[in-house]
């Protein structure tokens, strides 16, 4: 499977995290909620980022500047996904 | 980002074996939902909820108990939600979905014991769930022997109500189950301190039917030919729906309603035509048990009904809002409550009725009726239920499985097999 590059926009709690989130959204910039990748969880377990493909990010940063919306920082991480890795909870 | 680590001490809770949860939780959700195509745009509210499950919604919990609001655990579809909201109780689905959750539960139960009951005793007695830290009370029911025993083992450690539930549906038991409930709110008023008027428990009635409602738009969607959402995102919303706000919760079942129906007119499916269509039934999927469906929808299948407790028999049926005495109101919760197919009533021919209503609803090309591992009441039942289908000439795939990730590679090899003989 190719190595596949997303990038997570860290927030500091959920309410910032979903106006960024619609934010992208109306300037149309394609996101996802998702949790924080393990490898970057740090000392922060249980938290949600938004998360845009690769290829997007120059967008995401204009939208971001726009609008003066504020998060956390952003981290990319070359994590596929894979679901027939049928790693379960 | 928000740290919680503070929150959990203070529930008392194993931080340092919770961190090892919270580690694999994000790679099991990008693996199952964020790997997907053209998902709603209204799953952003459950991706949020499931990004922070021990997060948001126990925040909320806490300080909802700060104020002087009472949280009820629940374990069974059967526990009447409207009574103990209607003494502003706030309920909480307590039920163990992860095997991360069954060595604390097999430390004082025996292994042959369902996953669902370990995990469950596992998460309380280990100390790794809030929402198991937070509820100030249990209410237990006597539907299988497992349960029935697990909570004796927990109500040594937290306060417990248990409901009886009957076994069989004759006229006398719905009223037996009346009394019950009746008693039940009288534990209720007791526990928090308010009183259970007619008018709360008409307001509660409403809400909870609101809730059914709300659920039952999305799943009228998955009958669409045009598939307009995954059977994965579908337990997702169905699974937290147990533990949130029902009021929140019916807004964000019909936002996404209103998101599917659209879907369906524009022509929007997340399968190619003709993708085979699977009823699942059997066990309840607690979260975040998603093995099942994500391997069903890996291998060129979906999931387009779930006849189970996390599904249709969550909000199919609603109780009838017409009534204003409490002795009225008990009767009409307690008719509509004992319309749910559980196998641990004899007999249990309803759920085969349902199943073959379902089939036709929701066009299903095969069913898969799974139990979890030592659960003999729906073990058994598949003898019945996979005749009746086989009668009909409906393709039925009988499986068994656990919690571990170990029966992965087999389930795929039958279920693979099965999607290629239904599209044979
Ligand atoms: S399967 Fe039976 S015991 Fe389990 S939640 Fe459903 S009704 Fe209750
Ligand atoms: S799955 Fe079966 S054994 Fe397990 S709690 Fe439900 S009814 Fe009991």
């Amino acid at each position: 499977m190719p190595e596949v590059m997303r990038h997570y926009i860290l927030v500091d709690n959920n309410e910032q995290g979903m106006k960024l989130h619609r934010i992208l959204d109306e300037d149309g910039v394609e996101n996802r909620i998702a949790p924080v990748p393990q490898s970057i969880q740090g000392e922060y377990p249980c938290g949600m980022s938004v998360m845009i493909g690769d290829g997007l990010l120059d967008k995401a940063v204009a939208s971001i500047g726009r609008h003066g919306a504020e998060y956390y920082k952003i981290v990319s991480v070359e994590v596929p996904f894979m679901p027939n890795r049928d790693r379960y909870c | 980002m928000t740290d919680y680590h503070e929150m959990w001490k203070e529930l008392g809770m194993d931080i340092e074996s919770h961190d090892t949860l919270c580690e694999v939780l994000p790679n099991a959700i990008g693996d199952v939902f964020l790997s997907q195509e053209n998902r709603p745009k209204a799953m952003d509210f459950w991706d949020m909820v499931i990004s922070e499950v021990h997060g948001i919604r126990p925040h909320e919990l806490i300080e909802e108990q700060k104020k002087g609001r009472k949280v009820f655990g629940t374990f069974c579809v059967y526990v009447p939600d409207e009574v103990v909201i209607a003494a502003d109780g706030i309920v909480t689905g307590l039920c163990g979905g992860s095997q991360f959750w069954v060595p604390a539960g097999e430390a004082v139960l025996p292994k042959s014991t369902c996953p669902l009951i370990k995990a469950s005793v596992g998460a309380r007695l280990g100390r790794t769930c809030p929402f198991f830290r937070i509820a100030d009370m249990y209410v237990g029911e006597t539907t299988c022997d497992g349960k029935k025993k697990a909570y004796e083992i927990l109500g040594e450690d937290v306060p417990m109500h248990i409901m009886d539930v009957p076994q069989m549906k004759r006229e006398k038991d719905i009223i037996r189950w009346k009394e019950e409930i009746a008693e039940f709110a009288e534990k209720v008023e007791e526990f928090t301190g308010n009183e259970i008027t007619a008018e709360k428990l008409g307001e509660s009635i409403r809400i909870i039917n609101e809730k059914r409602k709300a659920l039952a738009r999305v799943f009228e969607c998955r009958k669409s030919e045009c598939l307009p959402i995954s059977g994965r995102d579908a337990l997702l919303m169905m699974q937290i729906s147990f533990f949130d706000d029902p009021v929140r919760c019916a807004e964000m079942c019909n936002r996404l309603a209103d998101e599917l129906e659209e879907r369906i007119s524009n022509g929007v499916s997340v399968v190619p035509a003709g993708t085979k269509r699977i009823l699942l039934t059997g066990t309840p999927l607690a979260v975040p048990n998603w093995k099942l469906h994500n391997i069903i929808e890996t291998s060129g299948a979906a999931v387009v009904c779930e006849e189970m407790c996390t599904g249709t028999r969550y909000f199919e049926n609603l109780v009838d809002e017409s009534k204003t005495t409490l002795d009225e109101q008990f009767m009409a919760l307690s008719e509509r409550y004992m319309k749910t197919n559980c196998a641990c009533f004899t007999p249990n021919t309803g759920r085969i009725d349902d199943i073959q209503r379902m089939v036709k609803e929701y066009k299903v090309d095969g069913v898969i009726d799974c139990n979890l591992k030592f659960c003999c009441l729906y073990d058994t039942e598949k003898y019945s239920v996979s005749r009746a289908l086989k009668n009909e000439g409906v393709p039925v795939l009988s499986l068994e499985t656990d919690y571990t990730d170990t029966d992965a590679e087999q389930l795929r090899t039958r279920i693979g097999a099965f999607v290629e003989m239904l599209n044979a």
